[in-house]
């Protein structure tokens, strides 16, 4: 992995006030770099690393993984605390993170393992009770999506978890744990959890709440908070943007976060950076719904209160919801997608002729044709419908369909593959590529029949 | 009155919750929040989006930040769920609310700024 850059006219860290926290958001998906994350631990002087991991279809398809004799979690995360867990014992930094997936319990006894093995001495503990299977199969409770109960669904289960709030985490913390892993939580609560133990809030303070809640929003998308995912070459640049250095909230007892990230790294921190990030994936920005509470982010104050520093105060917090929503994961066929190139004069007349010439075949194929097709021009038309005006000097065109399973799948791929001596001229560079999709849906079930757990592993 | 894309003068992000679409837009210069404001509105924005978004459009502004956050149902062809869509998640969909044209005064700094960047 890349070394981190020094620079020795850093200003000098500064030194931790009482009365505050500093959490470091080491990543924003599962496999976001890891370079950010370790500097966040060696430079960062962080009381505690977040490692965020589990996008919504993860779990599901960690859950498949374990019922092939898998982990059931991350199996990256072993390589990834190879670097990172000695950094985290020489510094004292904690580690909280929701890569437990399907199998929290397994994968916190594999850190205790690995670090036991470096001789590292860690008290690790794993946060349970996200796995609802048995209780949504005794409520039966009412879909979102297609309002008729779980049990009309007809399909095999995945997976079944509620989203978890951040109790179970503040009181391992409370109790001295230094690591803690979860799976299906709330992101934010990889936050909140460490928040609420070191500053003593309680869940029912509803503003303290909505202040730690915001903090782990901003901190659970790593580097989009810091000048990613935000470069408008010639309009909105960002310095040294290879290098982005990931988001450090600082959250006081008096109800501030000051946003930050390690010095001498690249990136951007300002009005426009975090704005964009709290409202990132928000609905109503009055009451953004987590297990926590719901977040009020309409009278937040954010000043820019030194260079690459935003300070935020203000957040404000209704009472959180009865219910805990729940994710249903279940099986939904194989997606194929397929791609040739043309180029040149007329070249997108020849794809649009290559896809008529796929639709027609498909539909006179007994596996295909009744499934959707959808063909694509790449570079003319696929992100955003409509007649381009300017000539295009090449084009792709994309072929997808998500079919019942693999057969059908290669039934399709052999249809594209075959443009290449019996379709237009000048076709090439057909690449292809098929996987199982997981489709999700969502309930609700009371808060008070779900009890999320937490206890201490050995390796 | 001139007219130039709200991309010059505002920034935006997406993100998708099933088959609903959230989109922040952020001025430039907290001065045009106004001026965006009256032009960027829920109507406005569905009539961009065509036949892309079949559901509702709300926009909640947030005078506090300086931003405003639109949610368009029914938006994304079903989402991650259903979407054969290359962008399955919408995240490009910011360049379709950005290529908006907005009427400013022909002293705005913002056709200083397209001028500049000449034709991207």
């Amino acid at each position: 992995m890349p070394s981190v850059r020094r620079n020795s006219r850093e200003p000098e860290m500064k030194t931790r006030k009482a009365g505050a926290i500093r959490i470091g958001g080491g990543s924003g998906f599962s496999n976001d770099r890891l370079d950010a994350a370790l500097e966040l631990v060696e430079r960062g002087d962080i009381d505690v690393l977040m490692l965020e991991t589990l996008a919504e279809r993860t779990l599901a398809l960690l859950q498949v993984a374990k019922r092939k004799g898998g982990s059931g979690y991350w199996d990256n995360l072993a390589g990834r605390l190879d670097m990172l867990l000695p950094a985290m014992a020489r510094r004292g930094t904690k580690f909280v993170t929701n890569a437990g997936g399907a199998a929290p319990e397994a994968c916190a006894r594999m850190i205790a393992r690995l670090a036991r093995e470096r001789g590292i001495t860690v008290k690790v503990a794993a946060v349970t009770g996200d796995d609802v299977t048995d209780l949504v199969h005794a409520l039966d409770p009412v879909l979102a999506e297609t309002r008729e109960p779980v049990s009309k669904l007809g399909s095999d289960i995945i997976c079944t978890n509620a989203y978890l709030g951040a109790d179970a985490i503040a009181s391992a913390y409370a109790a001295g744990a230094d690591v803690i892993v979860t799976g299906r939580v709330t992101d934010s609560a990889l936050a909140l959890g460490p928040i609420m133990a070191t500053l003593g809030w309680r869940p029912d303070d509803n503003d303290a709440m909505a202040c730690g809640v915001l903090a782990g929003h901003l901190l659970e998308c790593g580097g989009q908070a810091t000048g990613g995912y935000f470069a408008e070459p010639g309009l909105k640049d960002v310095p040294d943007v290879e290098r982005i250095g990931f988001p450090i909230a600082e959250v006081r007892d008096d109800r501030s976060i000051t946003i930050t990230k390690p010095p001498g790294s690249g990136g951007r921190i300002d009005r426009h950076t975090v704005t964009e990030q709290i409202l990132y994936e928000m609905h109503d920005p009055a009451a953004y719904l987590t297990p926590d509470i719901a977040l009020d982010v309409t009278r937040l104050d954010l000043a820019e209160s030194g260079p690459d520093e935003v300070r935020l105060t203000g957040a404000r917090g209704h009472p959180r919801p009865d219910t805990l929503k729940v994710l249903i994961g279940v099986d939904s066929g194989v997606l194929a997608e397929i791609e040739i190139s043309y180029a040149g004069i007329n070249c997108v007349a020849r794809a649009r002729l290559a896809a008529d010439i796929i639709r027609k075949r498909a539909a006179r194929d007994p596996m295909l044709g009744n499934q959707t097709i959808q063909c694509d021009l790449i570079g003319v038309s696929s992100a955003w419908p409509g007649e381009t005006e300017r000539p295009v000097r090449d084009v792709r065109l994309r072929v997808a369909a998500r079919v019942p399973d693999q057969t059908a799948a290669d039934r399709l791929i052999t249809e594209v593959e075959s443009l290449y001596v019996n379709g237009p001229a000048g076709g090439g560079g057909v690449r292809i590529a098929s996987r199982p999709t997981i489709r999700t849906y969502t309930t609700f079930v009371p808060r008070a029949k779900v009890t999320p757990r937490w206890a201490f592993v050995e390796g | 009155m001139a007219q130039i894309e709200l991309f010059y003068l505002a920034h935006s992000r997406t993100g998708d919750k099933g088959d609903s679409q959230t989109m922040s837009l952020t001025p430039y210069r907290a001065e045009d929040y106004a001026l965006i404001a009256r032009q960027v509105t829920a109507a406005a924005v569905r009539k961009q989006f065509g036949e892309l978004v079949s559901g509702h459009v709300t926009r909640y502004d947030l005078p506090n930040l300086s931003a405003f956050n639109f949610v368009l149902e029914e938006a994304l062809q079903g989402g991650v769920n259903d979407s054969l869509n290359l962008d399955t998640h919408g995240k490009t969909r910011s360049a379709v609310l950005l290529a908006m044209l907005i009427e400013v005064p022909d002293d705005h700094p913002a056709l200083k700024t397209r001028a500049a960047l000449g034709n991207v």
